[in-house]
């Protein structure tokens, strides 16, 4: 379900990784992609985010100062996994 | 996810003792006999993956049996065409603590996830299993001295060309505005 954030702030994104039996993982390392419109030049743009580790969770920032408003699609990755991604889902950047 | 390949055998436990150890340490998993000891070549190579026989950087995070004490890493050298490790002192690697548990009562199949689960947070690059995942199905290691075995098995899922695939995680993710 997409979720509202408003221009400018940051976007905090904290991930649990499964495997796939469901049992909580700890993978080597995790990613996080997000795609969205480039306030600068109103074009495509994305972003690479490396997850850092804590405990068991896998934690990392985006600023949507970057985005203009509208739709941003993310993606987790686990490194060392399959090309698939862990999960994804949306953003929606709303006007502050 | 076209099959599955069986990658060798678990076999942990002393020679003769039929329930596994309670608790296993995967991080101080060390390979505890009286040498010589012969290794499946899969292990060698995850060995050497994990710092290389010689000069005797650590072996493998493998380890034995708790209660056996004064462990010793194992030096191989090539005897007759087949891999020996000879006595070697320990240095284990600085993998995280981890803790895996397998009841006497647990299937192998349960306490294998667990070791995948271990391979997951192992901090070299590559973890043991997915070396044992690159190769042909492996042996047990076997002590000739029979105070001691460790093996591995496990399925893993292939492809049509019969490598295996990389695992498939899912996440759950919080998304919060900050």
């Amino acid at each position: 379900m997409p979720v509202n954030i408003t221009q400018g702030n940051s976007v905090q994104f904290t991930v649990e990784f499964l495997s796939s039996s469901g049992t909580l993982t700890i993978p080597i390392g995790g990613q996080l992609v997000i795609s969205y419109t480039s306030a600068a030049t109103l074009s495509s743009a994305s972003q690479s985010i490396t997850l850092t580790q804590t405990g068991n969770f896998f934690t990392g920032t985006w600023n949507s100062s970057v985005a203009a408003t509208g739709l941003a699609p993310w993606s987790v990755y686990a490194t060392g996994s399959t090309a698939v991604p862990a999960q994804s889902d949306i953003i929606r950047v709303i006007d502050p | 996810m076209l099959g599955h390949g069986a990658i060798g055998q678990y076999s942990i436990g002393e020679v003769g003792q039929s329930a596994p150890p309670e608790n296993i340490t995967l991080d101080k998993w060390y390979i505890q006999s009286a040498p010589p000891v012969r290794f499946p070549a899969i292990l060698i190579a995850a060995a050497q993956h994990f710092g290389g026989f010689d000069p005797g950087p650590p072996i493998v995070p493998f380890s034995w049996d708790r209660k056996l004490t004064e462990p010793y890493w194992q030096k191989p050298r090539l005897i007759d065409g087949a891999q020996q490790f000879l006595a070697w002192p320990p240095r284990l690697l600085p993998t995280p603590s981890i803790t895996a548990s397998m009841a006497a009562t647990e299937s192998l199949d349960t306490f294998i996830g667990s070791i995948r689960e271990y391979s997951a947070v192992v901090s070299a690059a590559t973890s043991i299993l997915e070396m044992l995942q690159t190769r042909s199905p492996v042996g047990v290691i076997e002590n000739t001295h029979k105070s001691a075995s460790v093996g591995v098995q496990a399925s893993l899922p292939i492809s049509a060309s019969g490598s295996p695939l990389p695992p498939t995680y899912t996440a759950r993710v919080a998304v919060n505005e900050v």
